[in-house]
């Protein structure tokens, strides 16, 4: 079994001379919830259009499920749902006449997943109004619904929480967690609101202007964006030896620039000062850190995505 | 394929687009014929008889093409603007599967319309107007399957241009300077050069207008009335059938959504 269920090689989207993505290589494996972070126009809904084939590379590969070609690509998309952009229906039908359309159109005989689907995104109490009379929170509980018809094994969802109401809101990051915990569907989606995508995802991928700077899974995220304390020394090598001499239980890491980071420092800052100076290592910066996601996501733009 | 198709029969017949266009054109052929019926009973108005009624349809053969391609244009018109072909393809169904589709349920729904709106137009005509006059029935009845082939290309064609283009009107000019002018083009063109006029002629609003066709009060000589008339019909449908499908083929399964 393939270990990516979506991964791009050297994507590469062109409109003209303009690179709405630039070599992007995603991957996505099964189980996580993979949170894309971008500002607008990164190019995050250029590249979940691609994926749902909604318009074609310009150089690369799409490969989902381990499979690539025009034919196998039409087939793994079977196995997954879609919400890109705004969600498309017909205005003058009702919301669960626009559900029974898409049953059918994915061979779902059965009238009971309608009522599933209503029940599961919370506009049950919506089925006879029509399309077009929906709010945009409404709109976006009934693209997750057509989405999640078939039982997709992969969600792809872009932003999807525009538009809902704080508790819409609550309710769809439960919905999310519930989806990929009970019935282990991994979940791609794109958001600009950090702070959201926080409380789910179990990866991230930092796209600006069309690249994809990082990928990084939560635990090494909320690893680097914990407290920590930066010492620039004159021989990190040597203060790495008395740290694992002295202090065992610290955690820390070695950056280049003669740069160590202590996270979650268990001392006061003078005892690792203190260390250095006692072992005629010069100090020549120290600074305590705490990194916010947004933090995290402005130095890596800033610093175009080296580490 | 089969899925799609079904799901948008589903659609069809659950929305009420597809009702108005039925019982619009219903209702104005009965009260075509009804005021043909009418005006008759008041003074000695010649025109109160089938043949002038059957006339109207005979005459203008295209007339069936263009209400394929309103069809089309109906039940296709919003497809890009709404949204719903985004889910389609998401699903896995390729743009070539839906195109064709989209042409299948056309050509059946065309077909049910045509044949309620005739069934009413030719009903109300025997029941309404005395039936005289040199334009019968059966050229009526004839006309059908000599257009069958180019209305059908017609509404591919009208599907082609709504879909293929950003704006409804911009699609609906194009399909009318590919019917209506493109032909004449030729056929002035044509005068110059035989090659082109011999092309201007396979053309169906050429053919149906300049190749001898007359159906007035005193006669009716159609297209189709001789096996020759019929053919070339039928193959000028096909022709037409064929490239309006690989136009449409090769316009949009590229197409960017």
């Amino acid at each position: 079994m393939n270990e990516y269920v979506i991964e791009t090689k050297q994507v590469v989207k062109a409109y003209g001379s303009f690179l709405a993505l630039n070599h992007v290589n995603l991957h996505v494996k099964r189980g996580e919830i993979y949170g894309l972070i971008g500002d607008n126009g990164a190019g995050k809904s250029t590249l979940l259009k691609l994926l749902a084939g909604h318009s074609y590379v310009t150089e690369g590969e799409i490969r989902l499920f381990g499979t690539y070609g025009a034919k196998e690509l039409e087939n793994s998309r079977k196995k997954i749902g879609f919400m890109v952009e705004q969600p498309g229906f017909f205005p003058n039908m009702t919301v669960e006449q626009t559900l029974t359309y898409y049953c059918i159109q994915k061979g779902i005989p059965d009238s009971r997943k309608v009522d599933e689907m209503l029940q599961l995104t919370g506009i049950d109490e919506k089925r006879r109004s029509r399309c077009k009379t929906l709010s945009l929170g409404q709109k976006q509980r009934l693209g997750l619904a057509i989405a999640m018809i078939g039982e997709p094994q992969v969600l792809v969802l872009d932003e999807p929480i525009n538009g809902l109401d704080p508790s819409g809101i609550l309710e769809f990051r439960h919905l999310l967690q519930c989806l990929n915990e009970e019935k282990n569907i991994t979940i791609l989606l794109s958001s600009h609101i950090l702070n959201e995508l926080q409380q789910v995802a179990t990866m991230y991928g930092f796209l600006n202007k069309g690249i994809l700077i990082e990928e990084v899974s939560a635990r090494a995220l909320q690893e680097k964006c914990s407290d920590c304390i930066e010492i620039i020394l004159s021989d990190v090598e040597k203060y790495a030896v008395l740290m694992e001499k002295n202090f065992p239980a610290e955690t820390y890491k070695i950056f280049p620039e003669n740069n160590i980071r202590i996270y979650k420092p268990q001392r006061p800052a003078e005892v690792y000062s203190k260390l250095a100076s006692e072992n005629d290592i010069y100090i020549t910066g120290m600074k305590t850190i705490q990194t916010s996601l947004e933090d995290y996501y402005m130095e890596l733009k800033k610093r175009g995505g080296v580490q | 394929m089969m899925n799609y198709i079904k799901s948008e029969f589903y659609r069809i017949f659950h929305g009420r687009e597809i009702y108005r266009f039925i019982i619009t054109l219903a209702l104005l052929a009965f009260s075509f014929n009804a005021v043909l019926a009418w005006f008759r009973r008041m003074d000695d108005f010649p025109y109160g008889i089938t043949s002038h009624s059957y006339s109207n349809l005979v005459a203008s053969p295209l007339i069936f093409g263009l209400m394929g391609a309103i069809v089309g244009m109906i039940l296709y018109e919003g497809n890009r603007r709404n949204g719903n072909l985004k889910n389609t393809v998401a699903f896995g169904i390729s743009r070539t599967k839906i195109f064709i589709s989209e042409c299948i349920v056309t050509t059946i729904i065309s077909l049910i319309s045509m044949v309620i709106i005739l069934a009413v137009y030719i009903g109300s005509a025997v029941m309404l107007l005395e039936q005289a006059g040199p334009v019968e029935l059966n050229d009526l009845l004839t006309e059908v399957p000599a257009v069958f082939l180019i209305a059908v290309a017609c509404l591919i064609s009208g599907i082609v241009c709504i879909e293929a283009f950003g704006k409804s009107s911009t699609g609906i000019i194009i399909w009318t300077v590919i019917w209506f002018i493109f032909p004449k083009i030729f056929f002035y063109l044509g005068l110059r050069v035989d090659v082109l006029y011999d092309i201007a002629m396979w053309m169906p609003s050429n053919f149906f207008g300049m190749s001898g066709m007359t159906v007035n009060m005193s006669q009716c000589i159609t297209a189709w009335e001789t096996v020759g008339g019929m053919i070339k019909c039928l193959i000028s449908g096909a022709l037409g059938t064929i490239v309006s499908l690989a136009a449409g083929i090769l316009l949009l399964r590229k197409r960017e959504l």
